[in-house]
């Protein structure tokens, strides 16, 4: 019995995963020659979203720090006008269950509109971190690393998002396809 | 009890997979002699769907490296100017908001996301409007990561069809 509880409670968490999994990406181009780049700037940070946890501006300087460390423990110097420009974009969805279970996104009620046009409550937050980075010489688009990540308490964000930052940067630079 | 815990285990499995499906459709013009098609040169690819993942140039190379490979692999040649056929490619997509079947009896509804994601490719006769053939690949994916590596598979399973209409 005590096998079957188990088993039981592995099939509904593995069930469940496919709503709650981290969604992570890394492209770069294979064209370029990353050992090239000696010296980078932290460039913009947009932050889009709604949520006041995601708009704390201190979580804006915790990811571009963690960028800055990343990449210096990568052997890269900061300078005024480095050679790559590393900049990051936040932006979430917050999502509710309806009633027959279908999840949907919880759009914000215009300004100067009367009452709450949302009946759903939020059940989870989606945010999406996009790290890039630019060449500057040619302003080309050479890395890009998206991280998405489905939490229930959006404060967590503060802890989980410059952790993703940190992760998305140990892919740089791109190891070479033997 | 084992049949019982079996039916758990798969019944799982099949929510993780469930919704990680793709479907191809070729479409040619029976008019054209694709024998006689030789080379080919790789015009613009397109995206139009706002996940970061895909709506950027890094991405656009990558599907655009498949379609060369797997055409180059087909025995066809790139020519530098004057190709018997132009390649273009658009990729699209949306994300899904759905439920379904909860794993177990009393359990209800479960809500499932997934996103959608559709590459097509267009080989057209330089100067033509109209395409002579056009493969269509659409992939429903739990994430955008997903998506991001089985839409060049998608390219290579699509030029493997066009190699058939070759024949």
């Amino acid at each position: 019995m005590r096998a079957l509880r188990f088993w039981s409670a592995v099939a509904v968490l593995a069930a469940s995963a496919t709503l709650l999994a981290d969604d992570r990406t890394v492209l770069f181009d294979k064209s370029v020659d990353f050992t090239a780049f000696h010296t980078f700037t932290i460039g913009a940070r947009t932050i889009s979203s709604e949520r006041p946890e995601l708009k704390f501006p201190a979580l804006a300087e915790m990811v571009s720090k963690t960028l800055f460390d990343s990449l210096v423990a990568r052997g890269l110097t900061a300078a005024a006008s480095g050679e790559l420009a590393a900049s990051f974009r936040i932006s979430s969805d917050d999502y509710g269950v309806g009633p027959f279970g279908r999840p949907g996104i919880i759009r914000p009620t215009p300004r100067g509109s009367s009452g709450d046009g949302n009946t759903l409550k939020v059940a989870y937050t989606e945010a999406t971190l996009v790290v890039d980075l630019v060449r500057v010489s040619d302003g080309l688009l050479v890395w890009r690393g998206v991280y998405r990540d489905t939490e229930a308490a959006a404060a967590k964000f503060g802890e989980t998002l410059p952790k993703y930052a940190a992760s998305l940067l140990t892919e740089f630079p791109p190891k070479k396809a033997k | 009890m084992r049949h019982c815990l079996a039916t758990i285990v798969l019944a799982a499995g099949l929510g993780i997979v469930g919704h990680a499906a793709d479907k191809i459709s070729v479409s040619a013009d029976p008019r054209a002699d694709f024998a006689a098609f030789k080379t080919f040169s790789i015009g613009k690819g397109t995206v139009d769907n706002p996940r970061p993942e895909l709506d950027n140039r890094l991405f656009v190379k990558v599907v655009e490296d498949a379609i060369r490979d797997a055409m180059i692999a087909k025995g066809l040649k790139i020519a530098a100017s004057g190709p018997d056929l132009m390649v273009t490619f658009t990729v699209t997509g949306r994300d899904i908001n759905g439920t379904e079947r909860g794993v177990a009896r009393g359990m209800g509804p479960r809500p499932v996301r997934s996103t959608e994601g559709t590459l097509i490719i267009d080989l057209t006769r330089p100067g033509e409007q109209a395409p002579v053939w056009r493969g269509t690949y659409l992939d429903e994916e739990a994430t955008g990561a997903k998506l991001v590596q089985q839409l060049p598979e998608g390219a290579k399973k699509l030029i493997d069809k066009l190699a058939a209409s070759r024949r």
